[in-house]
């Protein structure tokens, strides 16, 4: 009790000063907390499944002729026959992934729903409630459950039970009964969904026999509590052996041993679902995930952060405590004991650490809504702030200011009470001197850490965005759901659109760039033999060249008036390299014996999907006749600028007078495919953030701990005026021994920052290096700060009247 | 050489205004040695201060050598008082973190002179002043005595005209105390000019002329 008193005068006393250090460490707890909770919620994925420690979802990993798969996806045929010949399987699940469908009521009323396809033991593995209905009633073909709030926003308050809904699937407009209502599935789950339908409607799923080699619904098992799921993993595989064998016979007319000294193979992989969210980057995975890099870097910056603002604090305290160097004396020579000295600084900088969790609390609450809106993270999900969380942080905040406190009060409680500041100039002394410099040296490193990093992400991520897309991405407007109109009215819809002036050019495409393609096996002669390439193959029109202006290696692109019998096809670069096409031009490749595409063209290399991952062999067919295969599903305008808005009113009033009922869909193409970013946007904007406050906490402290050095300086400063010192000789002296400092810190932070930027570069196909100039950068940075706080501490010291100087005793 | 005409100090602080010294006229001719005395708080630190380019006067002028320092700025007073004034102090005034060789040699850095004929001659001082044995430990290790030498010896390094010593036995016992003053008899005898402050009349005999202050104001000047 009287501690606090004590407390509270002191803080009345040096209010200006106190409220500085308690919003320096309010700041970094700030940051901290902030991270913490961004980083619990990242770790939440999945985890309100109940059975989360026996779910596995399988994946497939191998090589068919050069292509690496590494796919989310197997086989229908897993889910339906493993469960049978495994008894360690509790449950199997197939999932399908059926994207943004169009849905429609009986009375033609359109809207989207995100839909997955799913057998009723989904709701055995998943812990996903069932609120209205019998989850059996999944396994039965063209039922559907619905979420809660999906149902809402379609039906208000009527019971949507019973009610129909129909989409495309199987070439026919299916329609799904409504059986029942489920929870809203939780933002953090890797996959999410507002339709579930019966996945047994789909024809390709209820025929799928043998399709061991297949990659189309994702399988997800539940495995007995005591099974060792690398060893089932492995038994698994000896399994599948059995069951491609004769598929690859059949085939490839090769035996198993044949096909795998070509160095290909086909394996599964069992994913812990707890591991799905951080660990996994396939190729189509249900939805975006996370990466773990991430988290150890966020980990690593909010730590960064914590760590500033506690040698802040300290540094800031002991300046403080330095200068109450009287009232300690007289409190000694009036009989206070060195432990109640002790215990009173502690008392105070645990107090200020209190304050400060309070203001960063607030400061929290007042942020994260800001937050997620600017970095569109989610960091608050609805669990995350636990009675426990509140108990944590004040137990952290004690253990703050306990470590900030030790170092101020075990130097204060020192001092003699004779000679306050003339601290004797033993051993002991050395070693006072040892830890103000380590503390300095540390400050200092950390500094340039974090600047070093902040520098490289932000030139990485730079990269990434600039890097030669090989196609124009602005301007441009995608129509979607093109496959609601019939061909002829696609024609007229077209021919309509391109009647304004606004808009330049149009061109209907099965896919778009940023979408993966539909894969094709092709062959062609190599003298006697023949050569097989797996290529991604997009059917495009001929203007969808010129609507993204590509750019050719050689060769042309297609030519709209020649559409005729003959096929063509356009390829990339990526493709020519890899299967080596020597003069690739008026060759032809082969799908059947009697249909192949001629080789026109090939074009520059083009990003069309993630960066991160490589740039894979791909092409562009025109086969306007092959009616199964060419559907146009998207339109893409190139437009010429001006008001969006009017262009894209006008083609919504065409569009609708062509298909009245439908919901028009559209999106600007540089959108989406910036979308495919986010990760990366997320983390620069997080990284921009809290690298300011890092930089700017860094600064603060540099700044502490110089005038602390001036502090104690003041005398040495007067005695060396006296004897002749000019104010430029101190200022120099100051800033030599700075120097070295930083160049201590330089040769200690580069390699740690260098180790951790390479290891976060490796995630990227395409990547910057880490040249000099950043650490030159970084180091010309601190070098920067610390010359300016101590030029103007020392000048502030040096320029004033040595008698001054000399007063301070 | 000193010559101050209706010297004054003022000191605000906190909206409390001390006047430390109110219009001195003072003068002092080379060769000389001068004792200043009075009571406690009356100005002596502060005429001492102005007189060795410390500080600066409020109003009034201050001649040294002939020329009116007393606007000077703190860079130009730097530059009169290096190797012009050397100073001693009551609390001898010398840095922890250098050795008594270091301390003493810190006048001939800022003066510009080579290594090697530093070393020449702080050996040579602190011989004469019977401290070379101590040259290689740090000041906290010595006593008072021995500290006063090593601070008289920084004084004197650069030969100055001018010596300045604010109470220099203040904090030594007698007997140390009779050696310091020994050695500044010995250094007005050899030509330099000494201002000296001190409460001790036995000290104060060693002067030429004792001036007493009282308030900021000179009460009498005796001859010794
Ligand atoms: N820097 C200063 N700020 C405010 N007052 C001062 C300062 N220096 C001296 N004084 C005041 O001026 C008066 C004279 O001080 P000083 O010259 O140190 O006295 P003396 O040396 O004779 O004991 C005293 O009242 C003292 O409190
Ligand atoms: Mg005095």
């Amino acid at each position: 009790m009287q501690y606090l008193q004590l407390v509270y005068r002191n803080f009345k006393k040096n209010a200006v000063s106190s409220l500085i250090n308690v919003f320096s460490i309010a700041i970094g707890m700030t940051a901290f907390i902030l991270v913490v909770l961004w980083i619990k919620y990242e770790l939440s994925f999945d985890k309100y499944n109940q059975n989360i420690e026996n779910i596995y979802r399988v994946s497939c990993e191998g090589k068919i002729f050069e292509n690496e798969i590494k796919e989310a996806t197997t086989g229908s045929i897993l889910s339906k026959s493993l469960s049978q010949t495994f008894p360690e399987i509790k449950k199997a699940t197939a999932m399908l992934d059926f994207g943004r469908a169009m849905m429609s009521t009986p009375d033609n009323e359109g809207f989207r729903l995100k839909a997955f396809g799913a057998t009723a033991s989904f709701f055995e593995i998943f812990s996903v409630p069932v609120l209205q209905g019998d989850y059996k009633m999944l396994d039965q073909p063209n039922t559907a459950f619905i979420t809660e709030s999906a149902a809402k926003r379609i039906y208000g308050d009527e019971n949507p039970v019973g009610k129909v809904l129909s989409t495309g699937m199987d070439h026919e407009n299916k329609p799904f009964t409504i059986t029942g209502i489920i929870a809203d599935i939780p933002e953090n789950s890797h996959f999410t969904f507002e339709f579930l339908f019966s996945i047994n409607s789909i024809s390709f799923y209820r025929q799928a026999s043998h399709d061991w080699l297949n990659c189309n619904v994702y399988t997800y098992l539940q495995l007995d509590n005591n099974v060792n799921y690398k060893l089932f993993e492995k038994k698994l595989n000896e399994y599948l052996q059995t069951k491609i064998a004769p598929i690859i016979e059949q085939w490839r007319n090769i035996s198993m041993s044949e096909w795998k000294s070509n160095g290909e193979s086909w394996h599964f992989v069992l994913q812990p679902l707890a591991k799905i969210h951080l660990h996994s980057s396939l190729k189509n995975e249900a939805g975006q995930n996370g990466n773990i890099t991430y988290v150890y870097m966020a980990s690593l910056i909010g730590l960064f952060i914590l760590i500033i603002s506690i040698i802040n604090f300290t540094n800031l305290s002991t300046v403080q405590s330095a200068s109450r160097s009287k009232e300690i004396m007289v409190r000694k020579v009036t009989g206070a004991s060195r432990k109640s000295i002790m215990a009173q600084f502690l008392a105070e900088s645990i107090f200020y650490s209190l304050l400060a969790l309070i203001i960063s609390l607030i400061l929290v609450h007042l942020f994260i809504p800001v937050f997620e809106k600017r970095t569109e993270i989610k960091i608050l999900s609805r669990s995350s702030i636990t009675p426990l969380m509140y108990i944590g942080s004040i137990l952290f905040a004690i253990i703050t200011g306990f470590i900030a406190g030790f170092y101020p009060a075990f130097v204060v409680s020192r001092m003699s009470p004779v000679r306050a500041l003339a601290s004797k100039f033993t051993k002991k002394a050395g070693r006072k001197i040892m830890l103000k410099d380590t503390l300095l040296i540390l400050q200092f490193t950390i500094s340039i850490m974090v600047i070093i990093c902040t520098i490289a992400v932000a030139r990485q991520l730079n990269f990434l965005q600039d890097q030669k897309l090989g196609f124009n991405k602005e301007n441009i407007i995608i129509v979607r759901a093109m496959e609601d109109m019939s061909r002829d009215q696609q024609n007229t819809f077209k021919n309509e659109l391109l009647k304004n002036s606004k808009i330049k050019m149009a061109a209907f495409s099965h896919r778009i760039l940023g979408m993966s393609f539909p894969a094709r096996t092709l062959a062609i002669p190599e003298g006697n033999n023949i050569k097989l390439l797996m290529l991604e193959v997009c059917p495009v029109e001929a203007a969808f060249f010129n609507t993204y202006e590509f750019k050719l290696a050689e060769g042309t692109f297609f030519n709209d008036k020649e559409v005729g019998r003959k096929n063509k096809i356009v390829l990339n670069e990526q493709a020519v390299k890899t299967y080596n096409i020597s003069d690739p031009i008026g060759k032809y490749l082969y799908y059947s014996e009697t249909e192949y595409y001629e080789i026109v063209g090939v074009t520059k290399n083009f990003h069309y999907n993630s960066k991160r991952k490589d740039i894979q062999p791909a092409a562009f067919v025109q086969e306007p006749d092959v009616e199964m295969f060419w559907s146009p599903e998207y339109l893409s305008l190139r437009v010429g600028g001006g008001d969006y808005q009017r262009i894209i009113e006008s083609i919504k009033s065409t569009y609708q007078t062509l298909i009245p009922g439908k919901e028009f869909s559209y999106s600007f193409f540089d959108d989406d495919y910036d979308a495919l970013y986010k990760n990366e946007m997320q983390t620069k904007q997080l990284f921009s953030i809290f690298s300011i406050i890092a930089i700017c906490l860094s600064c603060l402290g540099l700044f502490g701990i110089v005038k602390y050095v001036v502090f104690t300086k003041i005398k040495e400063i007067g005695v060396r005026k006296v004897s002749g010192a000019k104010t430029k000789n101190i200022i120099l002296m100051f800033l030599q021994a700075y120097l070295k400092w930083i160049l201590i810190s330089i040769t200690i932070a580069s390699p740690v920052a260098w180790y951790l930027m390479h290891k976060w570069l490796e995630n990227f196909a395409y990547k910057t290096n880490l040249s000099w100039w950043i650490f030159a950068a970084a180091g010309a940075a601190a070098v920067l700060v610390a010359l300016l706080t101590v030029s103007w501490q020392t000048w502030r010291a040096a320029s004033r009247n040595p008698v001054e100087s000399l007063r301070y005793e | 050489m000193i010559q101050t005409k209706k010297l004054t100090k003022v000191f605000r602080t906190d909206e409390v205004e001390t006047t430390a010294l109110s219009a001195i006229d003072f003068e002092v001719t080379p060769g000389e040695f001068v004792a200043i005395m009075g009571p406690s708080g009356c100005g002596k630190s502060t005429l001492l201060n102005i007189i060795g380019l410390l500080d600066n006067p409020t109003s009034g002028d201050y001649f040294f050598n002939e020329v009116n320092v007393a606007r000077f700025r703190e860079n130009r007073r730097t530059d009169m008082r290096k190797g012009n004034i050397g100073f001693i102090f009551q609390s001898f005034n010398l840095i922890d973190e250098l050795t008594v060789f270091e301390n003493v040699e810190l006048p001939l850095v800022y003066l510009n002179i080579r290594a090697s004929e530093r070393k020449k001659m702080v050996e040579a001082t602190l011989e004469r002043l019977k401290i070379g044995h101590r040259r290689k430990h740090y000041p906290q290790q010595l006593s008072g005595g021995q500290q006063q030498r090593v601070a008289i010896a920084r004084a004197v390094i650069a030969k100055p005209k001018l010596i300045l010593a604010d109470e220099p036995t203040g904090n030594l016992d007698s007997k140390h105390g009779l050696e310091v003053m020994n050695l500044l008899r010995e250094l007005n005898q050899e030509g330099t000019t000494i201002i000296m402050v001190t409460h001790n009349k036995r000290d104060a005999e060693f002067a030429h002329r004792i001036v007493n202050l009282f308030d900021g104001q000179i009460l009498m000047e005796k001859l010794g």
